[in-house]
């Protein structure tokens, strides 16, 4: 096997194994950055106001839940607001995320409920079957149970362990493709010590197919939007999940663009070395020329 | 084009080891999601439709007997508000859905879907909460007269009967009685705090109201 045979083979396959890498450093650094981020849940959260809507079904099944009960929606006048919502909701997710625990202050929201039904027994003249008091307890608990039921995010506990799975592999992975791209990197170079168009058109095959390995995952989601389909009810939790997935993928897409424009720019980089250099030695030879003429 | 084919071919090689690698996770994966996945996104418009127009259907009068078109007569789907309930003597006025679960109950009076529109000389079972829309059959009598309005006319009914049942007593109607019978139920006692065992029911059966005809 001729000698710049085994080259081409040699920085071929450093070429292939570089795809790898990049490939695997650019969707890791996607998962990482578009995924696996508690700010990536309450960036979602946020843009689809999911707690304002929370607080209006909230509001909604508590009216359901009392009025078999023989009260009324005014009940629950001044108890719960949607800004206190919002904040329980986000501290009890990032206890959930965190595995730490978090005990909302259910008290303040207790007493108001029971001064208002109180009130709404005397003013509606409600008779109770047995002790009034324990019956109102057992209609507070029961709408303070549903308040936390209400206000944690379904498998909010498994989604933090997974990220925090993630975040803990994320800067050896990341490091090791790194030292691992730099290696094949410099046999590439090694390989082509006065060619450096070659060295440039290999890191491009590489990058061009990090690129491509890149951008196949959200463009197959845009395309066929089949996260879209998912059958979650209600409405905002469907909306809050849709748009964490849509985040996600718009990183993705944004990474994997960066990837493919620094491909092209290789691609010209090479380009362009390559007919300097041809250009440069069609010059130096017909010097040559001239001087053997003369 | 080897800028092209090159990092195509690496990149298909990059998939195809991934796959073989993973393919019992990746096969889960997509199990998965096909599975809470349907052929288009779900829709989450909860707004009730009403099938219900004022004398939408033209009601014929001859010898005394009303008679409308049967193809006339619009069937209700589950959550459509397709009549209003009223008896003027007790201040009863309130729109029927149906169906009877929580969102409709806080809109009016539901109706069970097991049972029939008016019109078809079968049961008809309307429930409400007892301190919203069904608040007023505390005052009902027997004598009394209920109407119920549709897009196809008007059907009244004579109250027979009024019984207190435990909730889960079944013989508080047939579904397979030979007439027309409509039966009114909620919670009993009126005007109590927390959940009540016990319903009380009105039935009325029917005394006037459109006829269908091919």
């Amino acid at each position: 096997m001729k000698k710049s045979s085994v080259r081409t083979v040699i920085c071929i396959l450093a070429s292939m194994l570089l795809s790898i890498f990049v490939s695997v450093l650019a969707i890791m650094l996607s998962v990482e950055l578009g995924f696996a981020t508690n700010n990536s849940l309450a960036i979602a959260l946020d843009e689809v106001k999911y707690y304002e809507r929370l607080y209006e079904d909230f509001m909604d099944k508590c009216e359901s839940v009392v009025i078999p009960d023989g009260l009324g929606a005014e009940v629950f006048d001044g108890v719960f607001t949607v800004e206190q919502l919002k904040s329980d909701g986000n501290a009890y997710l990032n206890a959930q995320l965190n595995s730490t625990v978090y005990k909302i202050n259910l008290d303040s929201y207790k007493t108001k409920l029971t001064i208002n039904i109180k009130e709404y027994v005397e003013k509606n003249q409600l008779v109770a079957d047995g002790n009034e008091d324990e019956i109102i307890e057992a209609i507070t608990d029961n709408i303070m149970d549903y308040y936390i039921k209400m206000i944690s995010i379904p498998y909010a506990s498994t989604i933090g362990s997974i990220f925090r799975t993630i975040s803990a592999y994320f800067p050896y992975v990341f490091f090791a493709m790194l030292i691992f791209a730099i290696i094949t990197i410099w046999i590439i170079n090694k390989q082509n010590p006065h060619k450096k168009n070659r060295v440039f058109r290999y890191l491009a095959y590489a990058i061009m197919s990090g690129a491509i390995t890149t951008l196949v995952p959200p463009i197959y989601c845009i395309y066929t939007n089949f996260y879209t389909k998912i059958q979650v009810y209600p409405g905002y939790l469907y909306d809050f999940i849709v748009r964490y997935i849509e985040n996600g993928i718009r990183i993705m897409l944004i990474i994997g663009i960066i990837l493919f424009i620094v491909a092209i720019a290789m691609i010209a980089l090479s380009t362009y070395i390559k007919y300097k250099y041809i250009h440069v030695k069609h010059h130096h030879h017909h010097h040559s020329s001239d001087d053997s003429e003369a | 084009m080897a800028y092209i084919y090159v990092p195509l071919f690496f990149s298909f090689l990059a998939y195809g080891v991934t796959y073989l690698m993973a393919s019992d996770v990746i096969d889960m994966a997509v199990n998965l999601v096909s599975l809470i996945s349907a052929d288009k996104a779900p829709d989450f418009s909860n707004e009730n439709n009403s099938i219900f127009v004022k004398d939408a259907v033209e009601v014929v009068e001859e010898d005394g007997v009303q008679t409308v078109k049967r193809a006339d007569v619009g069937m209700a789907d589950y959550g459509d508000l397709y009549a209003y309930v009223r008896c003027t003597r007790i201040a009863l006025d309130a729109p029927v859905y149906y169906g009877d679960d929580d969102a409709i109950l806080k809109k009016g009076v539901g109706q069970d879907f097991a049972s029939s529109q008016p019109g078809f000389g079968r049961l008809i079972v309307l429930c409400a909460h007892n301190n919203m829309y069904f608040n007023a059959l505390k005052n009902i009598e027997i004598g009394d007269i209920v109407e119920i309005e549709t897009s196809y006319g008007t059907y009244s009914y004579e109250i027979k009967e009024t019984k207190i049942l435990n909730e889960n007593d079944s013989s508080a109607f047939d579904y397979a009685i030979d007439h027309e019978q409509l039966v009114m139920y909620t919670c009993y006692p009126f005007d109590m705090l927390a959940h009540t065992p016990n319903r009380f029911f009105v039935y009325a059966d029917l005394i006037s109201g459109p006829v269908f005809v091919d």
